[in-house]
């Protein structure tokens, strides 16, 4: 993907082209129109008169629809141009695109227009990978329309472009030939139709070939409802957000960016009905993520809890039934990834879905808990309890691999199961101190931590929404041993922090890291330790003055451009700031706060995955880590879990408590209508002793 | 179709209560070919409680597929949601949730079928090794 992509979004269906509007996918670029992970276009290239457009800008008016002004040229810098061009596209149920030619000369033109098309049908994997097709493609042209086709066996995705006007169709393209008076324009619209993905309400194809009925009937006026719809759709959700009022203008930009691009991240798994639940990011993970679904629905609570009610609901319904060791699936366990393209459907990749999670199951009770904290939706707790329930057990009865009562990770799924099963998953992320990998089954803390709050919550539920006091008890039970035996065996006493993990001998991975913050939020540690804990989160080899490295300097594998060793990421900031609130360390909760959103003003707004570990008296500009993947959902999130931070919001029954620690220079934050049991209430703050 | 399909929704209609169907709420109708001949069987689900008719009635979502693809989907030999994505299980996703909800139901009936082992020594995952779905 060039540097100048522009995407545009509906759910899992996206468009990647560059700044013209073209598409010119090679085996592993990620340009195309693409819908249930697999791309519908690999080929849509204008030219006029043989010619390829030059742009002069992009119109990004919303996160489905770009607007692209060209004029012809050879591309150098002086352009004298007779004729503009501008191609407007707004993706839905594939994309439409407005086509407008306008003559500036005295002298009426004749043009050919042409639109080269084709789709390579590539599964997202496959981009990722380049490997070959094993299925046949195939073409049919109609009068007015061109149908690309890929079949494998009953697999069946097609490409359906249609168009209005006097046109020419081959198995390559269409060719309009039109004539434009001075000063006059010419228009036409053309229509792409991803067929066979699967959305709400779609028909699959039954032959190869053959549109449904259902598609020849949904065909016209479809793409023009999408575009109001999603138009429509992204006011209310602004209407609905929360207010804010503040005197720092580049906060207020954070905050819109935030909530626009969690918009836009929104994605309607098939089981959701009308409602939808945060995708993981694009272009690479439009799609339904356990962790992921979870953290954002967490972050995004106080602005937007419909999200956690969606998440939980879909996530529940796909809960692991049944020990499957290619899904890595278990009862109880909460998946991992979801995918819809031929990989999946041909079980070349486990993600129908996969399972393989170490967090996911515990984070699924957590969410539960909060949520009904926030909303006091007590029918869900209710709903969900089956589920729940599967969940604890699922911590206990599938997840203890050494019997020792942590919650450990192994794939069964060697050939393509994850081998690192928690965020930090990349090959190198869970080092010792000398750099050494431990080998497998491993334990990292959070998992524990995670597990001791699902536990405590889980309590709490059972009390008021189950009506199981005895069960209660028994977690409460639990997670008290667990706390004791954790703050033992995780304790790194010479270093005086917790240990990252422990291996398979029950050996500590002694990595200095910043997943020891995640465990302040989850309550695990022993308040005797949470001094020092916030003082190593705090320390230079941690802190960078923007945030918290995901692995100390100092240690083997500290790189401050490591994907998981030495990045800083956001996501990961926002937990432990509210970790660190948890235990009473507010000031440094605000310190956090204040560097990540200093950071997000180098990014317009938009935090990106991750940005480098370099000293911030450095770089003096956060180094962001070159990744496709933006926006991000937990990075999206992440400047509104600071929000509930600084503002120090937590429900209280039936009371939203305010207890505001703003950082230094904050001046004055107002958050109106922030939606919970309480109906909706404001919450102000200050920060009053400005310091330098 | 072979006999599993239909020992299948028989047994189905012996039972009252499925609690892993307490979510749904509806009338799901498998269309199940068998060369030239289609056997229907309408599952009715009302907060779990389930009734089963053979007759050829609307439905909330209807699933259309092969009697051997679905006899896989009822031994766990195949996955629904692959054979969905693959076209050899068809439905229209007006109320997919009610395929899915019946999926799990499915899947947990064979891990029930599956877990007559005796369970392990604690540790190793000691509920996993009974009842062990393999490829």
């Amino acid at each position: 993907m060039s540097t100048d992509a522009v995407s545009i979004l509906d759910g899992n269906t996206f468009v990647v082209s560059d700044n013209r509007g073209d598409i010119n996918a090679t085996p592993t670029d990620t340009s195309g129109l693409f819908a249930s992970d697999t791309r519908f276009l690999s080929t849509w290239n204008l030219t006029v008169d043989g010619q390829r457009l030059n742009s002069l800008s992009v119109d990004h008016l919303e996160y489905f629809a770009s607007r692209f002004f060209l004029v012809p040229g050879t591309g150098t810098v002086y352009v004298d141009a007779k004729l503009s061009v501008i191609r407007q596209r707004a993706v839905g149920d594939g994309f439409r695109e407005q086509l407008t030619i306008l003559n500036h000369s005295e002298e009426p033109v004749t043009l050919t227009v042409r639109i080269d098309a084709a789709a390579d049908f590539a599964d997202l994997f496959e981009v990722k990978n380049a490997t070959a097709k094993k299925g046949k493609h195939y073409t049919r042209v109609d009068k007015r329309q061109l149908l690309l086709g890929y079949a494998r066996e009953t697999f069946v995705r097609e490409t359906l472009i249609s168009t209005d006007g006097d046109v020419q169709v081959d198995d390559s393209g269409l060719t309009f030939v039109v004539r434009i008076q001075p000063h006059e324009d010419w228009k036409t619209e053309l229509r792409v139709e991803a067929i066979g993905a699967l959305r709400r309400g779609a028909a699959p194809p039954h032959r190869p070939g053959t549109p449904t009925a259902a598609t020849k009937s949904r065909r016209r006026g479809e793409a023009e409802n999408a575009e109001a719809r999603m138009s429509r759709n992204l006011d209310a959700w602004l209407t609905k957000a929360p207010k804010l009022d503040c005197d720092n203008d580049d906060l207020r930009v954070t905050y819109r960016r935030s909530l626009v691009d969690l918009a836009a991240l929104r994605f309607s798994p098939l089981v959701a009905g009308d409602y939808s639940l945060p995708a993981a990011g694009l272009p690479w993970f439009m799609t339904m993520f356990g962790r992921d679904s979870i953290f954002t629905s967490l972050q995004a609570l106080p602005f937007a809890p419909e999200l956690a009610r969606t998440t939980l609901r879909a996530l529940a319904d796909w809960q692991g039934a049944v020990v499957d060791d290619f899904r890595d699936e278990d009862p109880g366990r909460i998946l991992h990834e979801m995918r819809y393209g031929e990989t999946a459907a041909f079980e070349e990749q486990p993600h129908s879905p996969y399972y393989g999670t170490a967090d996911a199951t515990q984070l699924f009770v957590v969410l539960l808990d909060e949520y009904e904290r926030w909303t006091g939706d007590l029918a869900l707790a209710r709903q969900l309890e089956p589920e729940a329930r599967a969940a604890l057990n699922w911590i206990d009865e599938y997840a203890d691999l050494r019997g020792n009562g942590y919650v450990y990770y192994e794939r069964r799924n060697e050939q393509t199961g994850l081998e690192n099963q928690c965020w930090k998953d990349s090959w190198d992320s869970i080092s010792f101190k000398d750099g050494r990998l431990p080998g497998f089954p491993r334990a990292t803390c959070e998992l524990q931590g995670y597990a001791y709050d699902a536990k405590v919550r889980a309590a709490r539920l059972a009390r008021i929404a189950w009506k199981d006091p005895a069960f209660a008890d028994r977690l409460e039970a639990e997670a008290a041993a667990l706390k004791r035996r954790f703050n033992r065996d995780f304790w790194v006493a010479d270093g005086q922090y917790f240990a990252l993990a422990l291996d398979a001998d029950g050996n500590q991975v002694d990595a200095l890291s910043s997943n020891i913050g995640h465990l302040l939020w989850s309550g695990i540690v022993d308040k005797s330790k949470a001094k020092a804990v916030a003082r190593h989160l705090m320390s230079d080899r941690l802190f960078s003055g923007w945030g918290v490295r995901t692995l100390a300097k100092g240690e083997q594998r500290y790189n401050p451009i490591g994907y998981h060793v030495g990045t800083v990421w956001p996501f990961d900031n926002s937990f432990i700031a509210w970790g660190l609130r948890r235990y009473g360390f507010h000031d440094e909760a605000a310190r956090i706060a204040a560097g990540i959103l200093d950071a997000a003003v180098f990014f317009d707004g938009r935090l990106p995955e991750a940005f480098g570990g370099y000293e911030r008296s450095l770089t003096r500009y956060p180094v962001q880590y070159p990744t496709a993947c933006s926006p991000q959902a937990w990075s999206t999130g992440a400047p509104l879990l600071f929000l509930r931070t600084m503002l120090g919001l937590e429900p209280s029954g039936d009371n939203l408590v305010i207890d505001p620690a703003l950082p230094d220079n904050a001046g004055h934050i107002a958050l109106y209508d922030i939606p919970g049991r309480w109906g909706q209430r404001d919450a102000f703050a200050r920060r009053r002793s400005l310091r330098g | 179709m072979g006999d599993i399909t239909t020992a299948f929704f028989d047994e189905l209609a012996e039972s009252d209560h499925q609690p892993m169907l307490r979510r749904a709420q509806g009338t799901i109708r498998f269309d199940i070919e068998s060369g030239r001949t289609t056997k229907r069987w309408a599952v009715t689900i009302d907060r779990g409680a389930v009734t089963v008719s053979q007759k050829n009635r609307a439905a909330d979502c209807v699933v259309r597929a092969d009697g051997a693809v679905f006899d896989n989907l009822v031994t766990g030999a195949a996955n629904t949601f692959a054979m969905m994505l693959r076209g050899q299980v068809v439905t229209d996703l007006e109320h997919p949730e009610l395929l899915l909800l019946f999926h799990r139901f499915m899947r947990a009936r064979q891990q029930a079928a599956a877990a007559t082992a005796p369970p392990a020594a604690a540790g190793a995952g000691r509920a996993r090794s009974a009842g062990r779905t393999k490829r």
